[in-house]
């Protein structure tokens, strides 16, 4: 099962390239200039060479580095050029999954691959292809994900790096611990402990991994082996519902975006994907007047909504949002969309004012059965290490 | 949520909820292998997690091995070993 792993680091930096090449090979540094405290989101290996670091204010970071370039991050293109990328990888294979943890990186898997293009490594070379030189993609090659994307790490850009599965355990032990799916900290934690590779990491011992730093650091370990079973899934195909709005002059207010949002979704429940069905989640996308800025964000409702409920939650919601700017186009994405569903109420009689009816009801049905059979839960030893002890169930009894 | 009634907890009252229950086991060197639950049988997929309870040595020793599976249908169960019974219970952690 041969997998490859497409990678572009620094993806967000290498998408704001494509509207300035001429900036490729400076040290850049990715922001959010719009917001109150702006920081150091990302910076190129240029950058990093200037002492400029993640995380850092970016006042601190241009005393540091004096000619790095600040851009701001364009997530609305970020996510389109992605997709693009993600479908022009599924011509090649029809089995793509993109990494959830990090942007701009893909698993493909090229089973039967071989027979079209001769070889896994021409089949890796058409998966370059499908993106822009300038975003430096490099490809790594290997019989598991974890492997195939340790190899594309230490790619160079534009190259293919293939790991056979007898030299997969020698790779992997020589490649360093930041490789590993654990959050940042416990990977500083490692290096401190003086464990810098996963061969060091692969010599401790399995139960001490897993004492020490749980179950996501024995899989982590297990990795680190080569022991990679892990199929590319990819992403499920949803049906979403699109919906566009030029502003007719650009919104400096949220009543003004309000007023344009209340239309398209009125709009959008209209269209026959969207009559007698409701949505789980909206995506807002909102393109900046002036150069090329945007926003987005994406609003996940606690259950499926129709249109009134759409635009009540849109109206809340954007109560909290930071307008960066006047916007000149926004879109609406509806997806998750289902039946009409029918709302759960709460038990009208469990509420701190409907007592009344329970207790009466209570009193009825110990008069018929001699006791209670209403219980509530209540906790007894909620820190206890034996779950029995924690919780029982008491008669309710008024 | 249910108002407080105020009423004077008795013990004859109480119910217990998560009760460990007793299951079959078939284990190798006390890692189980398939587990029978409502009478069906299920293989060990695989063992996720596994943590050991001793607790109240002073009165009655409690020594329970706690583990996580994945079983062949897909569900996660989580069971225990009694290492004081020697038996093998069901019960959610």
């Amino acid at each position: 099962m041969p997998i490859a792993c497409l990678r572009i680091p620094y993806f967000e930096l290498r998408i704001a390239l494509l509207e300035s090449p001429h900036l490729d090979g400076h040290p850049l540094v990715l922001s959010n200039p719009q917001s109150g405290r702006a920081i150091v989101l990302d910076a190129t290996p240029e950058a990093l060479e200037g002492g400029i670091r993640p995380g850092m204010n970016l006042r601190e970071a241009s005393a540091l580095c004096p000619t790095a370039v600040v851009l701001a991050s364009d997530p609305v293109r970020e996510t389109t050029i992605g997709q693009q990328i993600q479908e022009r990888l599924e011509h090649l294979s029809p089995l793509v999954e993109p990494d959830e943890q990090e942007h701009g990186c893909w698993y493909i898997d090229l089973t039967g691959l071989e027979r079209y293009y001769g070889t896994y490594a021409e089949a890796a070379r058409r998966l370059i292809a499908c993106t822009d030189p300038i975003l430096r993609a490099r490809v790594g090659v290997a019989s598991g994900k974890f492997t195939a994307r340790v190899a594309a790490g230490v790619a160079r850009a534009g190259s293919i790096r293939t790991v056979s599965t007898e030299a997969a355990p020698g790779f992997l032990a020589e490649a360093p611990v930041k490789w590993l799916p654990l959050p940042a900290d416990v990977i500083r934690q490692l290096e401190r402990l003086g464990i810098p590779t996963l061969g060091a990491f692969t010599n401790l011992p399995a139960r001490k991994v897993a004492a020490r730093f749980g179950l996501a650091g024995r899989q982590a370990w297990e990795l680190a082996r080569g022991q990679d079973n892990r199929p590319v899934i990819p992403p499920p195909r949803t049906q979403s519902v699109v919906e566009e709005l030029v502003m007719p002059d650009p919104a400096v207010s949220r009543e003004m975006l309000m007023i344009g949002l209340r239309q398209m979704v009125t709009r959008a429940f209209g269209k026959a994907e969207l009559r007698g069905k409701h949505v789980r989640q909206v995506t807002l996308h909102a393109m900046l007047e002036g150069e090329r800025r945007s926003w987005e964000r994406t609003l996940t409702l606690k259950e499926p909504c129709g249109q009134d409920r759409v635009i009540d939650t849109l109206a809340l919601r954007l109560q909290a949002i930071e307008m960066a700017g006047p916007i000149e186009m926004v879109t609406l994405e509806f997806s998750g969309i289902t039946n009409e569903v029918a709302r759960q109420a709460a038990f009208s009689m469990m509420g701190p004012r409907a007592a009344a009816p329970l207790t009466a009801a209570v009193h009825q049905l110990k008069h018929r059965y001699g006791l209670s059979p209403i219980y509530h839960v209540m906790e007894v030893e909620p820190w206890s290490r034996i779950p029995e002890r924690r919780h029982a169930l008491i008669t309710y009894d008024p | 949520m249910v108002p407080d009634p105020r009423a004077t907890a008795r013990p004859d009252h109480l119910r217990p909820l998560n009760a460990p229950l007793a299951i079959t086991v078939t284990a190798e060197r006390h890692r189980p292998l398939s587990i029978v639950v409502n009478r069906h049988s299920h293989q060990v997929e695989r063992i996720q997690d596994t943590w050991i309870i001793e607790d109240e040595w002073w009165r009655q020793p409690i020594a329970r091995q706690y583990f996580a599976l994945l079983l062949d249908d897909g569900t996660r169960r989580t069971i225990y070993h009694d290492r004081v019974a020697d038996a093998w219970f069901l019960q959610d952690y």
